[in-house]
């Protein structure tokens, strides 16, 4: 059971994988459309060094789409990787996210299951996505997968990951779909070599690279990932994705 | 209990002089105003009528009281240096008072109601000649005379009744009294009520374009209503996410009103 989970949410099974997802009820769901955003973070062993500073760029971007002007029309999924997946909290409206809760919420664990986080990651979007349309909401999607490395302990490979991201955009399960993947602290260019074709072959929409992990690189990732989120809830209605700022 | 509307924009006009608004919380009303489109300003017009009618609804009246709420639209529309013509729109009134829920049509539009069966029962008010009543002749003995003295435009009610499966039967129409339609029920036999205006009726497929001499066909207001009123969820704005969600598909097959449409909807609770 994810920890920052709301009463009016419900556990969902996936078709694929050992992984399900959590999102609120669609009886609890007031708004005409929304903008579902999925962050999935690494919390492998490298990652410690930086994990409050993580931490923190997290309360900073959940702290600037609640004061969005579209902060009633945006849902929110953190999940968290190492050896496994931990869902952290399903698809949640933005009004009860708290800020607080996000402290010491990062747990250090073993591994790097990149792969099978992108794949879940894709496949609750297209899952809930289609939940949504099916009940007339209008809904798009955006996801940020953040890591500082290789995927060493997924049971997936990266055809499944290409594969859910297709059913999420072809599948008539969003409007639109706008992927991330984020290298963080990616010094060795052999790394980024990694991450960039990993991006292209999976199909994510974007690659981002910050060589630092530092507080004032982070605030500037958590900075970036609100105005997509922001660019991508306006983008709702229209049909297409939005333009991604540059970084 | 909840209530939602929506309107839209007919593709022959260049202003929507439709209007709705919804409210009322656990005692839920919607109102649709439909302006008409040869006076000028019903677009401003049919937000008076429908704004006072709301405040006269939200103040527990029993009674609506038409021609006070035609007045008071009347001194406003004059306040605002317009003619008071702008006042000639259709209004529909639904509401809950008790066990029971009411509506109200002065002029012309659809109700529509589903029964806890799933059945969906509309009654479609139209004008012979397509001159509406419209309750602004309250306040004007002199038009009036001259609506009551027109030839073959009594007001008639056309009854469908749209089953489960899909199927639509309609009935021969009837002639109604001069006292405009009204409909009650309980709470208890309904899921919802819904108020629409005549631009339900304006819908026309468009053939495909490399075809354009043939014109368009009309869409029959029961295929319509068929579809735009198989509400998904009643939370929130659900009449909202209906009319968008309608839309889209219209798009994708080539249906558009010509004329403004406008949608409001009680959902009775469970």
């Amino acid at each position: 059971m994810p920890i920052l989970n709301e009463a009016s949410m419900a556990q969902q099974a996936l078709p694929t994988g050992q992984y399900g997802y959590s999102a609120t009820r669609l009886d609890d769901l007031g708004a005409a459309e929304y903008t579902l955003v999925t962050i999935v973070t690494d919390v492998s062993p490298s990652v410690s060094p930086w994990v409050a500073e993580m931490e923190s760029a997290l309360r900073e971007i959940i702290n600037a789409c609640r004061h969005s002007p579209r902060a009633d029309n945006l849902m929110i999924r953190l999940v968290t990787f190492s050896s496994s997946l931990s869902e952290i909290h399903g698809f949640k409206l933005l009004e009860q996210c708290n800020l607080d809760d996000y402290r010491q919420i990062l747990k250090i664990g073993s591994a790097t299951a990149l792969y099978d986080a992108a794949e879940n990651s894709a496949s609750a979007l297209a899952g809930y996505g289609k939940q949504l349309i099916d009940a007339d909401f209008g809904v798009n999607g955006i996801l940020f997968v953040i890591t500082d490395g290789e995927d060493n302990a997924s049971t997936y490979g990266v055809k499944q990951v290409r594969d859910a991201f297709l059913k999420a955009i072809q599948g008539e399960c969003l409007e639109s779909l706008v992927s991330v993947l984020i290298g963080v602290n990616v010094r060795d260019r052999r790394i980024g070599a990694y991450l960039q074709d990993f991006k292209n072959e999976a199909g994510f929409t974007h690659y981002v690279e910050l060589d630092q992990a530092n507080a004032k690189a982070l605030a500037k990732l958590a900075q970036f990932v609100s105005r997509s989120i922001s660019a991508q809830s306006q983008a709702l209605g229209t049909g297409g994705s939005s333009q991604i700022l540059g970084f | 209990m909840n209530s939602d509307c929506a309107f839209r924009m007919g593709r022959s006009h260049s202003v929507c002089q439709d209007y709705a608004v919804a409210g009322g919380g656990e005692r839920p009303y919607v109102i649709v105003a439909d302006g008409c489109s040869s006076s000028p300003d019903t677009d401003i017009g049919a937000r008076l009528l429908a704004r006072l009618a709301e405040r006269s609804l939200r103040s527990g009246a029993a009674e609506l009281g038409l021609e006070r709420v035609v007045r008071r639209a009347g001194k406003l529309a004059t306040h605002l240096g317009l003619n008071a013509c702008c006042l000639d729109a259709t209004l529909l009134t639904a509401r809950v008072r008790g066990e029971q829920w009411q509506v109200r049509v002065a002029g012309d539009g659809l109700v529509a109601w589903q029964d806890r069966d799933g059945w969906i029962h509309v009654r479609v008010i139209s004008y012979g000649a397509g001159y509406p009543e419209y309750p602004s002749y309250l306040a004007c003995p002199e038009r009036r005379r001259s609506f009551e003295a027109l030839d073959g435009n009594h007001a008639t009610l056309l009854r469908i009744t749209l089953e489960p499966d899909g199927r639509a039967v309609s009935l021969p129409d009837e002639m109604l009294s001069p006292s405009g339609y009204q409909e009650s029920g309980s709470v208890r036999d309904a899921v919802w009520v819904a108020l629409l205006s005549d631009g339900a009726a304006s819908f026309v497929a468009q053939n495909a374009a490399e075809d354009r001499s043939c014109g368009s066909a009309s869409v029959a207001v029961a295929t319509v209503l068929g579809e735009l009123l198989r509400f998904k969820s009643m939370q929130g704005v659900f009449v909202q996410r209906r009319l968008a969600r309608f839309s889209q598909q219209c798009a994708t097959r080539g249906w558009c009103h010509q004329d403004d449409l406008a949608l409001g909807a009680i959902y009775l609770g469970a």
